[in-house]
């Protein structure tokens, strides 16, 4: 089984820690009906490490963090979580996420109080209003946090999703296009507020390369699940090989290595 | 080449088409609603059904009045108060039933289901908070609509508040055990809130909340007998009655006991069916 291999931009230390990956995901298969959307998909993501997922519209980002999630059960294969099975307790306890970031708000309450809630249920009543407070002033929630949500605009919302999905200190975070609808000033806070939290794992997907330059990995999806079919014995072996994958990408078996893993994190 | 030339709209093509008629717009709106529509046969079914099921209602209620059984309505202090107590306890099912399937049916679509079931929240939890809110809303709506009854003439001269108060609280975890099985459905058939108003109307009407279910058939009673719903309007009509109410308050810590467990494994079963096929989120 082919497992992708941490690139350069990441540095275990060789704490018993890092011997459990932060993300793990073998021969992950995902039906909707008659069409499949992941197909026998291989990743492994260390602890720390921030890695991108790569891929058109339609091939499977969503899905594949959903799956993460527990959200969604694979048709076949497993996914875990720091070695915790995708979607128990302890492997929601562990991750941060941050899906279809336009659609999961209650409208009608503020900012404020969707993130309370989100708090309330992580941590629970006590330190809840505090982390609430700390999370809207590192990403200057505050000037709109008391608005109801039905009134943000989109670029609001994606920065409310990703407070949301930093309360509690998730060792994990998983992020379905979290700069979409941003603008430059409002990327940089996205990537500073991630970069201020070093220990934290963060897995991108996003259709938009420049999306992934501060990510120290990328991986293609249609890449990984050719791979995935390839190891399986049931895709050509030679059209795995023949170009198909998008710049910077390793052969079969490597890691799928982005050219903008070159690019340092933005600090 | 003139600056006509180059940017007026060309004399043969491109000329914008004229406005329509306002039949035409009206036209559009009836075939957009028929197209979102797509179930309106269904719904019309359903509406069918619905009525008919309040006939019969009200043909039982006729005969109810034509020939009065001993007990059960004159125990109550005339039809009025029979039926008040009736209507009232079937508001909080009624209630509740509609306010929790559209919860849940709301928050597929807009996707907060699958935010909150990301968190690390167990199963039993995420069915009592989302059964709570509406099963307290319908409480509070039945009591207001008791004391509107009362100022209307419902018979409460010989009633034991203390007991009115001792059976809604053993029935009230019954009563969410049936708003979990209804989030439970919900979750896993399309239309869940339809569902729900069918099961809040068959409880109104088994359980003899319009009419005495001694005019029910054999069979029919005794499928009535196993509801907790009946036992607990048995017992509040009791308890404002000035009657013995403590056996329905056993019957019903029977119920809870046995029913919230199983409504909560059936939630959870729900939830990993709507995680295996999807359906967390909903368009």
């Amino acid at each position: 089984m082919p497992a992708l291999v941490p690139s350069a931009g990441w540095a275990p230390s060789g704490t018993a820690r890092n011997v459990v990956p932060a993300v793990e995901v073998c021969g992950l298969t995902r039906r909707f009906g008659s069409r499949t959307v992941l197909d026998r998909i291989d990743l492994t993501v260390g602890v720390r490490e921030r890695a991108g997922i790569w891929g058109p519209n339609g091939s499977g980002k969503t899905t594949l963090l959903r799956c993460l999630a527990g959200t969604l059960t694979p048709s076949a294969g497993r996914a875990s979580v720091l070695g915790h099975l995708s979607g128990s307790r302890a492997a929601r306890h562990a991750l941060g996420v941050c899906l279809a970031q336009e659609r999961a708000f209650y409208g009608r309450l503020s900012g404020r109080d969707n993130l309370l809630f989100a708090a309330r249920l992580r941590i629970g009543p006590v330190g809840a209003a505090g982390a609430v407070a700390a999370i809207c002033e590192e990403l200057a929630l505050g000037s709109f946090a008391g608005m109801p949500v039905e009134r943000y605009s989109s670029g609001m919302r994606a920065r409310l999703a990703l407070g949301r999905a930093l309360l509690g200190h998730p060792e994990v975070i998983l992020l379905d296009e979290p700069t979409r609808s941003l603008d430059d000033a409002a990327s940089q806070l996205v990537w500073a507020a991630l970069a201020r939290r070093p220990d934290l794992t963060v897995v991108v997907a996003s259709p938009r390369r420049a999306d992934l330059t501060w990510c120290s990995r990328v991986v293609d999806l249609a890449r990984l699940a050719a791979q995935g079919q390839a190891a399986q014995g049931q895709a050509a072996q030679g059209q795995a090989a023949q170009g198909q994958a998008a710049p910077g990408q390793a052969a079969p078996g490597q890691a799928a290595q982005h050219p903008a893993a070159r690019h340092p994190a933005p600090r | 080449m003139t600056a006509d030339q180059t940017c007026g709209p060309s004399p043969s093509a491109s000329r914008p088409p004229p406005i329509p008629a306002a039949t035409s717009a009206v036209l559009a709106l009836l075939g957009r609603d028929l197209a979102l529509r797509r179930i309106v046969k269904f719904s019309l079914a359903l509406d069918l059904v619905f009525g008919a099921l309040n006939l019969l209602v009200f043909q039982f209620i006729g005969h109810v009045l034509r020939n009065p059984a001993p007990g059960s309505v004159t125990r109550a202090g005339g039809y009025f108060s029979f039926a008040s107590v009736g209507i009232a306890f079937f508001l909080v099912i009624q209630t509740a039933a509609i306010g929790i399937t559209r919860q849940i049916r709301e928050e597929q679509q807009s996707g907060t289901l699958e935010f909150v079931l990301a968190q690390p929240v167990g199963p039993g939890s995420l069915a009592l908070g989302f059964a709570g809110f509406p099963f307290l809303f319908a409480t509070l709506r039945a009591f207001v609509y008791l004391l509107l009854a009362a100022a209307l003439g419902l018979e409460v001269s010989h009633a034991n508040w203390a007991g009115v108060v001792v059976v809604l609280v053993a029935a009230a975890p019954a009563m969410v055990a049936i708003g979990i099985v209804l989030a439970a459905v919900t979750l896993v058939v399309e239309r869940g809130d339809v569902l729900g108003r069918f099961v809040a109307f068959g409880l109104g009407f088994l359980s003899g909340a319009y009419f005495p279910v001694s005019e029910l058939a054999a069979p029919v009673r005794a499928v009535s007998a196993a509801l907790p719903t009946r036992v607990a309007l048995d017992g509040q009509r009791a308890a404002l009655a000035g009657q013995p109410w403590w056996p329905s308050v056993t019957r019903l810590a029977v119920f809870d006991l046995l029913t919230l467990p199983a409504a909560v494994v059936i939630f959870a079963g729900a939830l990993r069916w709507a995680r295996r096929r999807g359906r967390l989120t909903r368009g």
